[in-house]
């Protein structure tokens, strides 16, 4: 009876996300959080901190780490859903192509989804066992930087972890938390409580959205350490705008080799919890293609411009974001 | 306040209280060109009787200069505007509004395209010591040469700030890490020893935590993101010109600055410049108060077109062209990719047996062929290359070859190219040599990401043995390889 009413409610909760998950090309599966417990399980050989030193390709943080034998930099992309490989690398791997799951390339043509298989992840003394990766031509993002990208790591695999992103000393934290004290975990970095503050997160279709405020209104961010600027939607009440100083005409680069004209400013005026922050450098441009599937669209990204100005942490698994003073 | 202006306006035009509002007009409208975000559009309002300064400034400031905008204010014409998306609206007055809605930015969700989004056009983050294409450079500091160099020793030095808590320079040099070279407090500024071979480097000045380009440095670089950063060359070569006490402006110009001007510096006897040069042969004229000259204290020249003579400073080792026999020939020149195919240029000297030049030339590849009486000459002993000069046969010099391209099997070709991004996929000119069952071609790459393919016959091929390649834009693909510094034979 019991597991009757367990599988009716199971069923029940499931319902509503598969309706959703059908709209628009969910990159992950909805139902794996449903769960509560992530497919993806880091096995932690270090003691309780990973410290990885980093290096930098312009603003992106490059991490060490190996897939199989293939040894390389990988980029810390909390924009990214999961692990992201490139093609060009992982050639010989066997692939899964998902017909109904497309997703734009940026010759804006819709290309399947493809996935792989891949023995071991290993990160510092963090290992992954046989989790999936996204294959993606990232040929352009190499020619970019000038720098041989093996990948992306994004965020689910690093849930289960506290991550701290010092950029003034190119280090990043992770602390695997404990499942046991997994709702008062604190890191010893985060002992003093009166050098950071804290502000909620919300983990959706493995992006990490918080809420600031500008001129009187609440808008909806995506924190992504894989944008190198900030970016703010043109599509915003006029309002907003008025706490932009516009500096300049920006082209970025589109689809393809054509460019989309953008503004470049600062924004002033931001409340992050009780924090103000002022000239904050934002692009503005129009994301409207830029929604997600079931939180409608995302108002802004906030990405190296503004986790650089401090020191900036995360517990994904109680949802927290801490920045330091 | 707009609205106020506004009512001015109102009054203005039915022509009353004109003179006393004639002043505040004026000032209304110097102020009055602006670019904004209104209703998910760009807007620009812009008064049409604006002075010519004020809107070019305008225009330059905000990065307007390519839209169309002067046509319209000088000729009345729309047509670039529209054509640029801008759409004109007759404000009130005299103001004219011109406006575009956003175009949409590539979706957040493409897992490349993404980065794309928060970076500009010209975004480079290449900081390469000697970036390709590099022949020179020279410091332009605002007082005197700028940093005193000993050695292989740079003495970074920032004039000041004696009361902030702590310096850093940070830049290419360190990999821009903030908190690696701290700087020492001296009695007048700030001081930090770097060690540097000779090249380009991009630095900042971290005050207390903010980044300052260096004030005192007149050369900097924006990084096509808004950031500007402060630029030393680490020189290699002192240019001396004795004398000219009395020259009001003494000028250096050369190969290596592509015949453009720096300017020298007043020394005790006579004027100096030191500048990086990259390895290689460098061709150069001094510039007296607009009157050229070739280097008086240096033997070493060839003729230029002008009938006069270049001087010439070579960085690295010669090498010698030789051509052998030929002996009745009465002139032997040497012409190459590296002095412009220029046949009357660099001559040889007859030696035993043939004819003798050295010229230095640094890491790459090049073609070049011998003029003999005025015809065109291969050194059949040396390495031969079709297709660079119209199918014309030249001999062919790798300098420093750091890489073997290989291709296995296709024992029935007849000619097997290579061609890559490192000769623009000109392809017949890397024409590959048949060794055992083995095509092979060993050329100098710069460090970086290379893409490639073989011709067999005229067919374009992947390299079979390398798993490494990427998607191209016609579908077909290019084998992918990266060199680092390091990289060399085995």
């Amino acid at each position: 009876m019991r597991a009757t009413i367990c599988s009716l409610m199971l069923f029940l909760l499931i319902l509503p996300v598969k309706a959703i998950t059908g709209i628009g090309p969910v990159r992950d599966s909805a139902v794996k959080m449903i769960h509560g417990e992530l497919l993806i399980n880091p096995v932690v050989t270090c003691d309780s901190v990973v410290v990885i030193p980093f290096v930098r390709a312009g603003n992106l943080i490059l991490l060490p780490a190996a897939i199989d034998s293939v040894k390389g930099n990988f980029i810390l992309d909390t924009g990214a859903p999961g692990l992201v490989l490139n093609l060009t690398y992982f050639r010989n791997y066997r692939t899964t192509t998902h017909e109904n799951e497309s997703q734009a390339g940026l010759n804006s043509i819709q290309t399947s989804r493809v996935t792989t298989l891949i023995h071991k992840l290993q990160l510092d003394c963090i290992s992954y066992q046989n989790i999936d990766a996204d294959l993606v031509n990232l040929g352009h993002l190499e020619n970019a930087k000038s720098v041989k990208i093996l990948g992306l790591l994004g965020l689910e695999l690093f849930k289960r972890f506290e991550m701290i992103i010092d950029y003034e000393n190119n280090v990043l934290y992770l602390y695997n938390i404990p499942k046991k004290k997994k709702s008062r975990f604190r890191s010893e970095l985060l002992k003093d409580t009166s050098s950071y503050q804290t502000l909620d997160i919300n983990i959706v279709e493995n992006k990490i959205i918080t809420r600031m405020w500008v001129g009187g209104k609440r808008l909806r961010f995506i924190i992504d350490s894989g944008a190198e600027g900030n970016l703010l939607d043109s599509r915003l009440p006029n309002s907003i705008f008025d706490n932009v100083q516009v500096n300049r005409r920006v082209k970025l680069l589109g689809t393809g080799n054509e460019k989309v004209d953008a503004l470049a400013g600062n924004l002033d005026n931001l409340r992050a919890g009780n924090m103000k922050i002022d000239n904050l450098p934002v692009m503005v441009t129009n994301l409207e293609k830029s929604c997600l599937s079931y939180i409608n669209c995302t108002d802004g990204i906030l990405g190296f411009d503004f986790l650089s100005l401090h020191k900036i942490g995360f517990n994904f698994v109680e949802q927290k974001m801490y920045i330091w003073k | 306040m707009k609205r106020l202006f506004g009512k001015i306006f109102s009054y203005l035009f039915a022509g009353e209280i004109f003179i006393s509002v004639a002043f505040l007009f004026s000032v209304y409208f110097s102020y009055a060109q602006e670019y904004k975000i209104e209703n998910g559009r760009m807007l620009i309002e812009i008064p049409n009787n604006i002075s010519l300064p004020l809107f070019q400034n305008f225009l330059l400031k905000y990065n307007l200069e390519d839209i169309g905008l002067s046509e319209l204010l000088e000729k009345g014409i729309t047509d670039s505007l529209q054509l640029n998306g801008w759409k004109v609206i007759k404000g009130a007055g005299n103001l004219l509004k011109i406006s575009k809605p956003f175009e949409s930015s590539p979706a957040i969700n493409d897992p490349e395209g993404k980065f794309f989004l928060s970076m500009e056009g010209n975004y480079d983050l290449r900081f390469p010591r000697v970036p390709e294409g590099l022949l020179g450079g020279a410091n332009n500091f605002k007082s005197g040469s700028g940093f005193t160099i000993s050695d292989s020793i740079v003495h970074f030095y920032l004039p000041g700030y004696l009361n902030v808590k702590q310096v850093f320079v940070a830049g290419s040099f360190n990999n821009w890490q903030p908190a690696n070279l701290p700087m020492m407090v001296k009695e007048d500024g700030w001081v930090a020893d770097v060690n540097l071979k000779p090249g380009k480097y991009w630095y900042k000045f971290i005050i207390d935590g903010k980044w300052i380009s260096d004030p005192s440095n007149r050369l900097r670089e924006n990084d096509g993101k808004g950031n500007t950063n402060s630029v030393f060359f680490m020189t290699n070569h002192k240019f001396e010109l004795p004398g000219f006490a009395n020259a009001r402006k003494v000028m250096l110009s050369g190969s290596f600055n592509n015949w453009s001007q720096w300017p020298m510096l007043k020394s005790e006897n006579g004027w100096q410049l030191e500048a990086f040069l990259a390895e290689g042969t460098h061709r150069y004229r001094f510039v007296v108060d607009g009157k050229w000259m070739d280097d008086p204290g240096n033997p070493q020249k060839y003729p230029n077109e002008y009938g006069e003579y270049n001087s010439v400073v070579e960085i690295g080792a010669p090498l010698t062209f030789r051509l052998n026999g030929y002996p009745e020939a009465k002139k032997v020149y040497l012409a190459g990719n590296f002095n412009h195919w220029r046949e009357d240029e660099l001559m040889l000297k007859k030696v035993d047996g043939g004819w003798e030049t050295g010229y230095v030339l640094g890491a790459g590849n090049y073609w070049y062929r011998y003029i003999v009486d005025g015809k065109s000459v291969v050194d059949s002993s040396g390495m031969i290359s079709t297709g660079t000069t119209g199918g014309a046969a030249v001999n062919q010099l790798i300098i420093d070859p750091n890489y073997r391209f290989s291709l296995k099997g296709f024992s029935d070709a007849n000619k097997v190219f290579l061609a890559g991004d490192f000769n623009q996929f000109n392809p017949d000119n890397f024409l590959m040599k048949r060794n055992g069952d083995i095509w092979e071609m060993t050329i100098h790459l710069s460090p970086g990401k290379h893409i490639y393919k073989f011709i067999v016959d005229g067919k374009w091929i992947l390299d079979p043995d390398n798993p490494q390649w990427e998607q191209n834009s016609y579908k077909t693909g290019d084998s992918v390889i990266w060199i680092t510094e390091s990289s060399s034979l085995k």
